[in-house]
């Protein structure tokens, strides 16, 4: 009852903020971030929006569903309650949502045709998305740097690691397992260097600085069982163009792959992840019988725009930690000259999305890249058109439910990442992405100068306990031997 | 204490005199032999006026110490506010203190106010270093503040429970809004009322305070240790100040306030008082040379040492990095401008007015606009800097504007479109692309030929110069006749337009060296030519 007399006070009061002129228009309003024809979980934090036009003083927004269930606003923006935001997505579940839009500006009211925004029927079961945010370079550790843990029902984000915790302190690569995050590792480079890693809920630091491999380990991959994680050892190099659209190329002049044992403490070392070519971006089938990777022979000078990457994959035996048999040819990319890299593998192992470009390891500075899915039973190539722009998109990892992707891209402005999510459809197609939701988008995106990267999903919200990272750090990470 | 007594105290002949020759002597001091200090504040921090910019201090201990000391700090815009709040809060620290002094003794004497000067002369010694900020000395101002209250209202409250609870609340009021330094309220009543008045009971507030950090860090993500020494009081996270002047430090971030506001005039003069000793300095002076079109007249005036000092990857000690970014941005590479940007604003700046102001320049100059426009959108949250954001504004929404701009347009016409890596080893190479078919990039011309000189790769130098008859100027002339000695046994046929006293002086430079000509005997005859450099610089690198 008390709701329905909110409904009518809030619907009256939208009236009668409406005084003034009316115009129809016959086209969908200009919005930011663009979330006309997304398609939504049940679960995510209200799509707050605002008109793209700058002068814009006042929305009226009335949300409906088919089945007659109505949400109305009037704000300086699109704001939504999110618990009225929820009840509504709940309702709505496989159905789409109509957003009529008035803006008001002077004395002038647009009232614009209306435009939707789908909510699936998958559910989006993972709470939380990790991510590192920073400044878009990457020449020196970042003074502002952290990676966070963001709520996807709310706005909420927890700081898991930054470095206001000491001085220069760059929180590298993280992942959870598969979305889990009883297994997780996150790299912690400069003053106090370890790998922090949770096995079983159990935390440890690692020191995987090793006199015979090329660096400390890298890029990484948890395999599912999380008895080991797949690293690469890499000789990473930073050139800067003089001209030109790009600014920065990352690339390997060197790189191996190596296992991590994560029970014993050891590094397992195998010829055939240690040639002469570049391997590295490993990632695990669901199944874990497989470790896939990125693999581009090692050009003359090592000239940045001649390293040209494969996804191959060779079998991997989870007891004794050892990739076995032949090496295979996935994707073949630079048969085309093109350039495959971070190959992921959905969990429920349909699909394997990876990003592709022209040439080189890091495709996030490259304008030209895009994000591939590969249909492991055709063996079919989305082109991901729906989740594809004239910038950047790379670093996508998948949902525990294989429905979910989430994804960076530089469409945005064109040089700061931003967080996109996508769903993948039962007909295997991409539908339109979002970007991740703020609670005042415009302002939010606008005034931040910094670049998200690496998002992953997480099952649950993540807290690393400052007091015991700091204090540990301080004692020394754990030796490791090697194999 | 009375207010005839308060005024009384405070304008006794002694004090009065000591007040003002603080408050003079710390003007001057600011004014004339550390304005740079005061623009290096200004430019490496971006205050805004918005109420969330307000809301993100009150989340740490000293937040408010740090806020209202950003906010004074953008006043240091102009040299001489800066110079009269330190010496404003120097002259509070030191009335306080006096005050709080008196309390104790009450015969006025010169001892007593040379005494009182202490803490101001702390404060001051403080704020010597170049990270240290504002907020240290309105925290001290604010904790003596409070302390003075303490004697002359707070201490004489009837009610023990009132006066217990007053000071345990502002004790912790202090410490969130004003950080450590908040302790010396404690610290000063434990020992006041022990002493003066034996309530015994008074040690508890010491402790109080002393665990407040440890609350607080069960609050908010910081290390202990700086949660005791205070956040914001110094910019360097895991830095101590270092309590001194430092004149070398001054010199070099004044050539990079030359740098930034375009003084190439005054640059050149101070150069010519006295030589600049780090790189980015030198990186400077060279610069303004080429903005005066000076540079390859004078290019031996001074004591150059590398080629380096004329354009290299980075500034070589990091005191100002700012040096070279106005260098790559003059000469249109306007990537490797915004790299040292970012690298600087990583490094020592943060979110700085002048690193901001460079990104919106930057990203105008490529036609970044949406890039352009969000630093575009801070700077007009400021003070001083709305007008030129807006200007900025208006002229990335009109093309023709921008194009016709007398500096910008110059900059935009100097753009490098062609896709190249920066590399130290190819210098030569980079700037030769960066030289287009227009008058505007004579300067890169310049940076070139010099580059080249410096770098004594004199076959290049001579291969660029083919068939250049006019009358070039004077480094380039001794560089291209030492190459011309180098393969000919006279100057008949050189194809180059050459001065006949160069000529004269080169053959005396080779006789006095073949004489045995030893590197002070060369300096004192031909410190300042191309052959001095090309023959004896390895030696006084050695």
């Amino acid at each position: 009852m008390k709701k329905y007399l909110y409904i009518i006070l809030a619907s009256a009061l939208v009236s009668c903020n409406e005084t003034g002129k009316h115009m129809p228009k016959d086209e969908i309003p200009t919005i930011y971030p663009d979330y006309v024809g997304v398609t939504i979980p049940t679960t995510i934090a209200p799509l707050n929006f605002s008109m793209a036009d700058d002068d814009v003083e006042r929305m009226n927004i009335t949300l409906s569903n088919t089945r007659g269930d109505k949400y109305e606003v009037s704000s300086e923006y699109a704001e939504f309650n999110i618990d009225e935001w929820q009840n509504l997505l709940s309702k709505s579940k496989g159905d789409s949502l109509s957003v009529l839009v008035k803006a008001k500006k002077g004395e002038i009211w647009t009232d614009y045709k209306p435009f939707y925004i789908y909510v699936s029927n998958d559910t989006l079961a993972d709470k939380g998305i990790t991510y590192r945010r920073l400044a878009p370079t990457y020449n020196i550790n970042s003074i502002y740097m952290g990676l966070y843990c963001r709520d996807l029902s709310s706005y909420d984000e927890i700081t898991v690691i930054d470095n206001k915790l000491s001085d220069v302190m760059c929180i590298n690569c993280h992942i959870q397992n598969q979305t889990s995050t009883k297994d997780m590792m996150v790299h912690i480079r400069g003053n106090l260097p370890a790998t922090y890693i949770r096995h079983n809920g159990k935390e440890e630091l690692i020191d995987t600085r090793m006199d015979s491999l090329m660096s400390v380990c890298v890029y990484n991959a948890w395999h599912p069982s999380g008895k080991f994680i797949a690293f690469s050892v890499n000789g990473t190099r930073q050139s800067f163009h003089v001209g030109g659209l790009k600014r920065i190329e990352v690339y390997d002049k060197g790189s191996d792959m190596v296992i991590y044992d994560v029970e014993n403490h050891q590094i397992i070392r195998q010829p055939v992840l240690m040639t002469e070519d570049c391997e590295t971006y490993p990632s695990f089938s669901p199944d874990g019988k497989w470790l896939y990777y990125c693999s581009s022979i090692r050009p003359d000078n090592d000239e940045c725009e001649k390293f040209k990457y494969d996804i191959k994959r060779i079998a991997f035996d989870t007891d004794k930690g050892e990739v076995y048999g032949n090496i295979e040819m996935v994707i073949n990319a630079s048969a085309n000259q093109k350039n495959a890299t971070f190959p992921r593998i959905s969990p429920n192992g349909k699909y394997m999305m990876y990003s592709e470009c022209d040439y080189g390891t890091f495709p996030i500075h490259h304008p030209e890249a895009d994000l591939r899915m590969l249909n492991m039973t055709t063996m079919e190539v989305d082109s991901l058109s729906n989740a594809n722009s004239n910038d950047a998109e790379s670093f996508h990892n998948w949902s525990a439910d294989s429905h979910w992707f989430v994804f960076c891209s530089r469409r945005d402005d064109g040089l700061h990442t931003r967080i996109y999510i996508g769903h993948i459809n039962d007909n295997g197609k991409c539908d339109k992405v979002f970007m991740l939701p703020q609670k005042n988008p415009k302002k939010y995106y606008m005034e931040l100068f910094q670049s998200y990267n690496t998002p992953d999903f997480c099952d649950e919200l993540i807290d690393i306990n400052h007091r015991w990272l700091l204090s540990n750090l301080k004692k020394g990470a754990q030796k490791l031997s090697l194999k | 204490m009375s207010k005839n007594s308060f005024i009384s105290q405070l304008t006794s002949k002694s004090t009065f005199i000591i007040g003002a020759i603080l408050f003079a002597t710390s003007i001057y001091f600011w004014m004339f032999k550390y304005p740079a200090h005061l623009a290096f504040n200004e430019q490496s921090q971006l205050f805004l006026v918005t109420y969330d910019y307000f809301l993100q201090f009150l989340k740490y201990p000293s937040g408010i110490a740090q806020y209202i000391g950003e906010f004074f700090t953008q006043f240091y815009y102009e040299i001489w506010w800066g110079a009269a709040i330190i010496s404003a809060l120097l002259l509070s620290i030191y009335a306080l203190s006096y005050l709080i002094l008196s309390s104790h003794i009450k015969k006025y004497t010169p001892a007593k106010a040379l005494l009182a000067l202490i803490p101001a002369l702390i404060a001051e010694a403080f704020m010597l270093d170049r990270f240290s900020l504002l907020a240290m000395p309105i925290a001290l101002t604010i904790s003596l503040t409070a302390i003075y209250t303490y004697q002359t209202h707070i201490r004489k409250i009837n009610s023990n429970t009132i006066k217990h609870i007053s000071i345990i609340t502002i004790s912790i009021l202090l410490y969130w809004l004003f950080g450590a330094l908040s302790f010396l309220f404690a610290i000063y009543i434990t020992l006041n009322e022990i002493i003066s008045d034996k309530k015994y009971i008074s040690i508890i507030y010491t402790p109080i305070a002393a665990v407040l950090p440890i609350i607080a860090y069960t609050i908010v993500p910081l290390p202990l240790q700086r949660l005791y020494t205070s956040n914001y009081y110094y910019k360097v996270m895991d830095g101590t100040p270092t309590f001194k002047y430092n004149a070398e430090e001054e010199d070099a971030l004044l050539y990079s306030y030359f740098s930034r506001y375009k003084k190439w005039d005054a640059a050149i003069k101070r150069a010519n008082k006295k030589m600049p000793l780090d790189m980015a300095s030198r990186q400077i002076l060279l610069h303004a040379l080429a903005e005066k079109n000076l540079l390859l007249e004078k290019l031996f005036d001074y004591p150059i040492l590398f080629s380096k000092d004329l354009i290299s990857s980075q500034s070589g000690d990091m005191i100002e990095p700012t040096a070279i970014s106005d260098i790559y941005f003059s000469l249109g590479m306007i990537n490797s401008a915004e790299l040292s940007t970012y690298n600087m604003q990583q490094l020592y700046f943060g979110q700085g007015t002048r690193t901001f102001q460079r990104m919106a320049e930057c990203n105008i100059i490529k036609k970044d606009y949406r890039v352009a426009q969000k630093y575009i959108n801070a700077l007009k949250q400021t003070l001083f800097y709305k007008k030129w954001a807006e200007g900025m504004e208006t002229m990335m929404n009109n093309e023709a504007a921008l194009e016709t701009h007398n500096y910008y347009g110059t900059i935009r016409e100097r753009l490098m479109e062609e896709t190249f890596y920066f590399s130290d080893s190819e210098i030569d190479n980079i700037l030769a692309h960066t030289i287009k078919d227009t008058p505007s990039t004579n300067i890169n011309f310049d940076y070139l030929v010099a580059y080249l000189i410096l770098s004594n790769d004199l076959d290049k130098l001579a291969k660029l110069l083919e068939g250049n008859t006019q009358r070039m100027p004077k480094a380039v002339q001794e560089a291209l006749v030492l190459h011309w000695m180098q393969n000919n046994a006279s100057f008949d046929g050189m194809p180059w337009k050459i001065d006949n006293q160069i000529m004269l002086n080169a053959v005396d430079f080779l006789r006095n060296l073949n004489e045995g000509g030893n590197l002070q005997s060369m300096r004192a005859m031909f410190g300042n030519t191309y052959w001095f450099y090309n023959t004896f610089a390895s030696h006084i690198i050695q």
